[in-house]
């Protein structure tokens, strides 16, 4: 490291830790700030690994960052289902926006009163009000597509537009959007990161769009600015302790220098923990010392708890031709709505749909690859087609549903980790009545209904486990993420999420980091 | 021929049957000739005419060829380097086209080459024709379908990717009207 001491110490380097950095060195270029990410720099706009990509039959393993993600079985996992924590996530310079689909909705005014609304999960410490100025940042950050006439739309930004206009439905949208109009579901447009520049890293084959956002090239960019002369970004470099000299006082962390595996310490007047929501709990439980037995922040038991997984809903259906030739290019998604996803329906886990963005589809080159002539590829595409409705099922916290540190260390250093999860009755009963309710949709579409499933629980919107709360007997960290009971320490993840919503994650931490930066600004 | 079980009961001469391992070829000091750049736009080219996936207003691949030489340049410059796989599939189709004449070389290599690979794509290539099907034909199909070619299955009466249109907004080569924006209805219109 370059200095003894920074004025900033984030540990992770995903949207969260990318943009607090971005804005404070926008308000003061000298501010000095080390960023630790505990994964390697995978090299992006690699024209090699995009095409190999492309190339790959399989899809697994077979993007340059894949090996970056949790393995099967790397994580301890039980409960009444089996928690996926495989592919969820990313481990690397950049974070999950190396991986992500891009898809940022807002939460809405609700989500932000569940526990006052429902008696279930927990309440935000604040109002939807109190994030609106700062979704707006997000919104423009990430470029967000998006169309503002939706009826949504008109109590969550009244008269304030998209960054970037919608993505259009593609044609095989119509027929769903029939359906959903039957059934009295207002179809909208897929709000996208629509960003400015590619990092080619192997999230799509076709590009309608330019680009999706990564934190690769803000990261990139912080970095070859020269007037950042105190900026730091370190790679391959896992937190493994948060330092304290008292018990309110962090004064930096552990790490493990990435060459000789030595521990060494890193000193920071602030430290912002973004490590999402498994690694963020994990980091606090490993900080034992005379002031926090049980970690930092953990006097009452809440770290790692409240664990809050998207629930995803599917009903797939055949229809016995495809005279139009209708098939999703792209993999792209452009059709949902946020019909369910209202107060009305928020005590009976609210969901948020939308239209499978892989079907219907054909693999053309694989049936090229065995051979099939022109002619034999037209009979095939034309004799059946696959549509699929999907949705994102809102689950509340549960005390019980929560990441505990396991035995042993993974491949990057830092320790293992165990997941308890069961699944409530009442989300088990909902998520079937939901069911009932797509497979009308899908009914309505003329197809013939084969799958209706209502997929494990997993990771990749992992919300809740240190929960923002009024006071430390409510939550891990207080309404500006900061963890109860320390006078500079951080949570900047979606660890601090009372609720999950029904819908992505991602703008909503955008959001709380820029919340955040200005919290930072305005103290310092 | 004699049975199917043998690796090399396939499509060629000598040099196509020739038993060769499996792995990736090295290249290491080899350099892409001239010569062997245009055979591999050859192959490239009858993929395009083969399926009938072109533009409609295209006779050939010309269109895609910049796309399809990022494709080249990415894999004969960067390591694992293809170069070695690139030449003997330059090799094995002139053996072809000697064999059995240009049109006919391709029309079998394509759709009956008799390599196992065509029934089971997990086989291992032990053949130097069965190297060129998964490391060159195999890719380069999957190239011509990302470039363009996936359009053309949205074709209808000389249209061009009716989808297609739904992501772009509309370019100056559609022929198609996009999808309809969604208009409320009047009981949903807010008052």
């Amino acid at each position: 490291m370059k200095h003894q001491e920074y004025e900033y110490v984030i540990v992770g380097s995903g949207v969260a830790g990318s943009t607090i950095a971005e804005r404070l060195l926008q308000h003061n270029r000298a501010t000095s700030i080390l960023i630790l990410e505990a994964g390697p720099e995978v090299k992006a706009k690699d024209r090699r690994f995009w095409w190999d990509y492309v190339v790959n039959a399989s899809g697994d393993n077979s993007k340059a960052y894949d090996f970056t993600c949790d393995q099967p079985g790397e994580a301890k996992v039980s409960g009444n289902q089996t928690f996926e924590v495989a592919g969820s996530r990313v481990m690397l310079y950049g974070g999950s926006t190396v991986h992500w689909g891009g898809w940022c909705l807002r939460y809405k005014p609700e989500d932000f009163k569940l526990h006052y609304n429902t008696g279930l999960g927990g309440d935000w410490p604040f109002d939807y009000e109190d994030l609106f100025p700062y979704y707006e940042m997000a919104e423009h950050h990430l470029q967000v597509c998006g169309d503002v006439g939706e009826s949504w739309n008109q109590e969550m930004r009244p008269g304030v537009p998209y960054p970037r206009p919608p993505y259009w439905w593609t044609e095989a949208d119509g027929e769903m959007i029939q359906a959903w109009e039957k059934n009295g579901i207002e179809p909208g447009k897929m709000p996208v990161a629509r960003y400015r520049k590619c990092m080619t890293t192997g999230t799509c084959k076709y590009c309608p769009i330019g680009a999706r956002f990564s934190s690769q090239l803000i990261l990139d960019e912080l970095r070859s600015d020269e007037r950042n002369i105190n900026l730091e970004i370190v790679s391959s470099t896992p937190v493994t302790q948060i330092l304290v000299d008292s018990k309110s006082r962090i004064t930096g962390v552990e790490y493990l220098d990435s060459t000789t595996g030595d521990a060494r310490h890193v000193y920071g007047r602030t430290v912002i923990v973004c490590s999402g929501a498994y690694e963020s709990p994990k980091l606090l439980m490993l900080s034992k010392s005379n002031y926090w037995k049980n970690g930092i922040g953990n006097d009452h038991d809440l770290v790692g708890r409240f664990l809050v997984s998207h629930s995803i809903l599917k009903v797939q259906g055949i229809l016995d031709h495809n005279r139009e030739n209708w098939f999703q290019e792209y993999d792209f998604p452009t059709l949902m709505s946020r019909t369910y996803d209202t107060p009305q329906y928020q005590k009976s886990n609210k969901i948020f749909l939308f239209k499978n963005r892989a079907l219907p589809n054909i693999d053309f080159a694989q049936l090229m690859i065995q051979g099939k002539s022109r002619g034999e590829i037209d009979a095939i595409r034309k004799a059946s087609r696959v549509q699929e409705l999907q949705s994102f099922m809102e689950e509340t916290g549960e005390f019980n549903n929560r990441v505990m540190l396991a035995r042993g260390k993974n491949r990057f250093g830092l320790p293992k980790m165990e997941i308890r999860f069961d699944r409530s009755k009442d989300a088990q009963k909902n998520a079937e009545n939901w069911l009932t309710i797509m497979s009308k949709v899908v009914d309505d579409m003329g197809y013939r209904i084969t799958k209706r499933v209502v997929d494990p629980p997993g990771g990749h919107h992992a919300t809740g486990t240190c929960r923002m709360g009024a006071t430390e007997k409510d939550g891990v960290t207080d309404k500006d993420m900061r963890v109860h009971g320390t006078d500079n320490l951080y949570v900047c993840s979606n660890a601090a999420f009372p609720s999950g919503a029904a819908v992505n994650p991602t703008l909503t931490l955008t959001a709380m980091a820029y919340r955040l930066a200005d919290h930072l600004i305005k103290k310092a | 021929m004699s049975g199917a079980a043998d690796s090399n009961d396939h499509i060629g001469g000598e040099f196509c049957r020739a038993a060769i391992a499996p792995g990736l070829l090295s290249s290491a000091g080899q350099h892409l000739t001239p010569y062997e750049r245009n055979g591999l736009w050859r192959i490239f080219q009858a993929i395009g005419r083969a399926w009938d996936d072109l533009h409609p207003s295209a006779t050939d691949s010309s269109n895609l060829k910049s796309t399809w030489l990022d494709f080249i340049e990415a894999k004969t410059n960067f390591e694992p380097s293809y170069i070695a796989e690139y030449s003997n599939a330059v090799l094995c189709v002139d053996e072809l086209i000697e064999i059995y004449g240009e049109s006919n070389a391709f029309s079998l290599l394509f759709f009956r080459s008799g390599l196992p690979q065509q029934s089971n794509p997990a086989a291992p290539p032990m053949t130097r024709l069965a190297h060129a099907k998964k490391f060159v034909i195999d890719e380069f199909i999957r190239v011509n379908v990302v470039a363009s070619g996936f359009k053309s299955f949205g074709r209808e009466e000389h249209q061009n990717g009716v989808n297609y249109n739904g992501y772009l907004g509309g370019s100056r080569y559609n022929l198609k009207a996009r999808v309809r924006d969604y208009k409320p209805s009047e009981a949903e219109t807010p008052k």
